[in-house]
């Protein structure tokens, strides 16, 4: 899933203060699954920010929605009737649902209530880590299903760095496993640590950030 | 005079969440209200305090009560097994977002009892009012900054 955290409520309130009426809209899709920006966290962050505008002396009125996605026209759609209504719009979904809210609603401004940081999985209840960097080309067939250009601290493509402790752990954080170490385990469990030996393949980054903004066409999709 | 601001007048007010497993049986009721002295209290039961959602918790406090008071199960007493400790981890949860807006965590608690009668219920909003009484009411009550 996309994964996306709140930004400080203090920053949210500086955004708020100069407005009169502003839509809190979530998302039900990636980032409720990580917490941020569901309806639950809406409806969670909502009476944060009108408690804390009303401390500091300012009266902002809060109305919320969540979409089932703010990445898809349709259910963008639906927020039209309330949107009019507003001054502004603080959207928790990703950095997709912000730009759509602020291409859709455009001129009024849309804020991003959470940052965008990762493609995350939840490995159990409150913990999420990262296991895709969108990088546009993938290894996972060479690496035996671990990714270590997003779960490598150094994105090494060629075996460990050298700095992997003696517990199987990344020398930047004891919590984590050294990638590479899990790598080399499941080659030996499979009887095929030759393969790591092998050269590999030079990398193509340009299909992700490195190749400029990313736009693809499919012909027999379009109308 | 609103009644809220009778009861702001009065005293605090305070909402009591217990859990029903909590209660001693000729006592359940699904929710009910007492004045007591320096106080007013709201009291609501739950099914088990693991239903307690923190936007729940923060709405109460949005309406403008002073403080909330969980009441659960002790943790090995959890007819639910792990509900009283989900509770108290929201109950944390809820305070430190309280204190990232400035509010002090105090106006939320949680006290861990069981086979308690109303007027015990009464003598724990007692407890939550002294501690957060030297905060004054809660600035959304009378619209106040702080």
């Amino acid at each position: 899933m996309i994964f996306a955290e709140w930004k400080p409520i203090a920053e949210l309130i500086e955004k708020l203060k100069p407005y009169k009426k502003v839509l809190l809209a979530g998302c039900a899709t990636c980032v409720a699954e990580c917490a941020a920006g569901g309806e639950k966290e809406v409806e969670t962050l909502a009476p944060l920010l009108r408690m804390a505008l009303q401390k500091q002396g300012h009266t902002v009125e809060i109305v919320t929605a969540t979409l089932d996605k703010q990445c898809e026209w349709e259910f963008v759609e639906q927020l039209a009737e309330q949107a009019a209504e507003v001054d502004a719009i603080m959207s928790v979904a990703c950095g997709i649902g912000v730009q759509a809210l602020a291409e859709r609603f455009d001129p009024k401004p849309v804020y991003p209530g959470v940052n965008t940081s990762a493609l995350t999985i939840r490995e159990e209840a409150g913990l999420w880590a990262g296991r895709c960097a969108a990088c546009g080309d993938c290894v996972l067939g060479e690496t035996f299903g671990y990714c270590p250009i997003a779960r490598c601290a150094k994105s090494l493509l060629n075996g460990p760095c050298g700095g992997t402790r003696k517990s199987g752990k990344c020398e930047v954080n004891e919590d984590v496993d050294c990638i590479w170490n899990l790598i080399v385990e499941r080659a030996y469990e499979r009887g095929q640590i030759e393969s790591l030996a092998e050269p590999k393949r030079t990398k193509n980054w340009s299909n992700s950030g490195h190749g400029g903004p990313k736009r693809v066409i499919r012909e027999d999709l379009r109308q | 005079m609103s009644n809220r601001a009778e009861q702001a007048k009065q005293g605090l007010e305070i909402v009591v969440l217990y859990c029903q497993h909590g209660i001693c049986d000729d006592a359940k009721a699904s929710a009910w209200s007492q004045d007591a002295e320096g106080m007013y209290v709201r009291a609501v039961m739950m099914p088990c305090s693991s239903k307690l959602e923190v936007p729940y918790i923060l709405k109460i406090l949005e309406s403008g009560a002073d403080a909330v008071e969980i009441v659960a199960c002790p943790e090995k007493s959890c007819k639910l097994l792990t509900g009283s400790l989900r509770a108290e981890r929201r109950v944390e949860y809820i305070r430190g977002l309280l204190e990232k807006i400035g509010y002090a965590p105090e106006r939320v608690g949680i006290s861990r009892k069981l086979a308690q009668k109303p007027d015990e219920l009464i003598k724990i909003a007692g407890t939550r009012a002294d501690a957060v009484r030297s905060l004054g009411t809660n600035p959304m009550k009378t619209g106040e900054q702080q």
